[in-house]
C-alpha cells in the first residue's frame, strides 16, 4: 500500500492534458517503473471521476476529463458507478434519520397516548428559551422578524430532530457515548472505543452529530460533554427513571 | 494467440520470479491501456495486447543485448505502436469524442439495474467499510470545503490513508456491481 500520494498536482495536470509532450513522456515512462506512481494516478483518476460526477470541477476541466478519460465504455462506466453512489449515498441519509424517528416512536408508545408523543417529549427535553440561545446570530435575527415566526419555529424543530437523531442513530450509540464522556475525562476517539467496544468509524460518525448540536465538545482530537449535553442526559434519566451512567 | 513458450520467455525477461514477473507485466499492460485512452483511443486494448505481441516477437533479438530496464522498452514500442494507430485516416479510427450531452444519455442507460445492483454489493460489504463508503460520498458533495480532510479528521486517519482506502472499496463494489448487472442482464 502506498504511503503518500506522489506528485499528486503532476498527475493531475498529466490527467487533465495540462503537460507539456516532453513532461507527458516522462510521467508515462514512470508509470511502467513505480508501481506507487501508478497506482496514485489511478486513484487520482477515480477522485476526478467524483469530482466530475458532483459537479465539482470547473467548465474547462469538465471537458478535459471527457476529452481524455470518459471516452471508452469502461471510464463511463466508473462515471455511472460514481453517480450513482452520489444518488445512493443522499438517500442512505434520508432513509436512516426517518426509520431512527419511526424506531424511537414505536419504542416509546405503549407509555404514550394516542397523540404523537414527539412535542410534548421534546418540549420537556429542548425548551424553546433554551435552545433559542444556541442558534446562530443569524437565525436569532430571523427570530425578531415578524412574520418570521414560522420560519423561526421550522428551524427550532430541524434542530431538534438533529439533537435526536444524533443521539438514537445506531442504536442508541450517541447517548451511550455522551453518558461515557461525561463520567470520563475527555477522551479520543481510541479511548472511547476501547471502552463501548464499538468501530473507531461508527464512533467518529456520530461525535461528529454530537458536536454539530452542541452536545459535546471537540478540541484537536479530544472529545468532552458539555453542559448542554450533561443537562439533556439529566432530563432523560429524570423523565425516564434510568441512570445512564456508564 | 500467444504461445505459451513465447510469454514464459517474455515474464522471464522482466524478472526470474515469476510472481514478481507476473506483477510487472499486469502493471506494463494497465499502464498500456490507460496511456492509449488518454490519447483517445477507443481500441486501448487492442493496442496494448499489439505492443506486448511485439514485443514477444522482438525478445529474442534483443533478450541477451537490451540495456536498462525492460519495462520501458514496452513502452518505446507503445509508443511507436500510438504513432501509427494515429496516422491512421479518420474513417479507421473508431473513436468520437462524446459530446456532454451524450455522457449524461449514457449515464441515464441502465440506472435502475446499477442502482439495484449498488444496493445488492453494498450489503456485501463489512459495515465499517459501507459506512465508510457512504459517509465519504456524503461528504463529498461540499465543494468548497475538502471534505477528505473532514471525514479523515474525524476518524483518526491520515488523508491518504482515507483516499487508499475509498480507492479500494471503489474498486471492489465496481467489480460486484459489473458482475452483478451482467448476470441480471443475461438472466432477463
Amino acid at each position: 500500500m502506498i504511503q503518500n500520494l506522489p506528485d499528486e498536482n503532476l498527475i493531475k495536470s498529466y490527467l487533465l492534458g495540462d503537460l507539456s509532450e516532453n513532461d507527458q513522456d516522462q510521467i508515462q515512462a514512470r508509470l511502467f517503473t513505480d508501481p506507487e506512481f501508478f497506482e496514485g494516478l489511478l486513484i487520482i483518476e477515480d477522485e476526478l471521476t467524483d469530482d466530475y460526477a458532483f459537479g465539482l470541477l470547473s467548465d474547462p476541466e469538465r471537458r478535459k476529463v471527457e476529452r481524455r478519460f470518459l471516452v471508452t465504455p469502461q471510464q463511463r462506466q466508473k462515471l455511472s458507478l460514481a453517480t450513482a453512489l452520489r444518488k445512493y449515498s443522499s438517500e442512505s441519509v434520508l432513509k436512516n434519520t426517518s426509520q431512527a424517528f419511526i424506531d424511537y416512536e414505536a419504542r416509546l408508545k405503549p407509555f404514550e397516548t394516542r397523540r404523537s408523543i414527539f412535542p410534548r417529549f421534546l418540549s420537556r427535553l429542548f425548551p424553546h428559551n433554551r435552545f433559542r440561545k444556541r442558534l446562530s446570530n443569524t437565525d436569532v435575527s430571523i427570530q425578531k422578524k415578524p412574520g418570521s415566526l414560522w420560519e423561526s419555529r421550522a428551524a427550532e424543530a430541524q434542530a431538534n430532530r438533529n439533537l435526536l437523531a444524533s443521539l438514537i442513530n445506531k442504536d442508541w450509540l450517541g447517548l451511550h457515548l455522551l453518558a461515557q464522556l461525561r463520567s470520563s475525562s475527555p477522551s479520543t476517539i481510541m479511548e472511547l472505543a476501547s471502552n463501548i467496544e464499538v468501530s473507531n468509524v461508527d464512533i467518529a460518525l456520530i461525535l461528529n452529530k454530537l458536536v454539530q448540536c452542541h452536545l459535546v465538545d471537540k478540541q484537536q482530537r479530544v472529545f468532552s460533554c458539555t453542559q448542554l449535553g450533561a443537562e439533556i442526559l439529566e432530563k432523560i434519566e429524570k423523565a425516564t427513571g434510568v441512570s445512564l451512567n456508564p | 494467440m500467444i504461445a505459451q513458450e513465447e510469454f514464459d520467455n517474455l515474464l522471464n525477461w522482466l524478472d526470474t520470479d515469476r510472481e514478481r514477473a507476473g506483477k510487472k507485466y499486469e502493471v506494463i499492460r494497465q499502464a498500456l491501456i490507460k496511456i492509449f485512452n488518454y490519447q483517445g483511443c477507443s481500441e486501448a486494448e487492442d493496442l496494448a495486447d499489439e505492443t506486448i505481441n511485439r514485443v514477444m516477437r522482438r525478445l529474442p533479438a534483443i533478450a541477451n543485448t537490451y540495456e536498462g530496464d525492460p519495462r520501458l522498452y514496452f513502452y518505446g514500442v507503445g509508443k511507436n505502436v500510438l504513432r501509427e494507430y494515429m496516422r491512421r485516416s479518420p474513417e479507421e479510427m473508431a473513436f468520437t469524442l462524446p459530446e456532454h450531452q451524450k455522457i449524461e444519455a449514457l449515464e441515464t442507460e441502465d440506472v435502475e439495474l446499477r442502482y439495484d445492483c449498488m444496493d445488492k454489493c453494498l450489503q456485501t460489504l463489512k459495515d465499517w467499510e459501507r459506512r465508510l463508503l457512504l459517509q465519504y460520498y456524503q461528504d463529498r458533495k461540499r465543494a468548497k470545503i475538502d471534505a477528505r480532510k473532514l471525514v479523515a479528521q474525524e476518524l483518526g486517519i491520515s488523508i491518504n490513508s482515507l483516499r487508499v482506502n475509498i480507492y479500494n472499496l471503489r474498486k471492489k463494489l465496481e467489480r460486484c456491481v459489473i458482475e452483478c448487472m451482467q448476470t441480471k442482464s443475461s438472466n432477463s
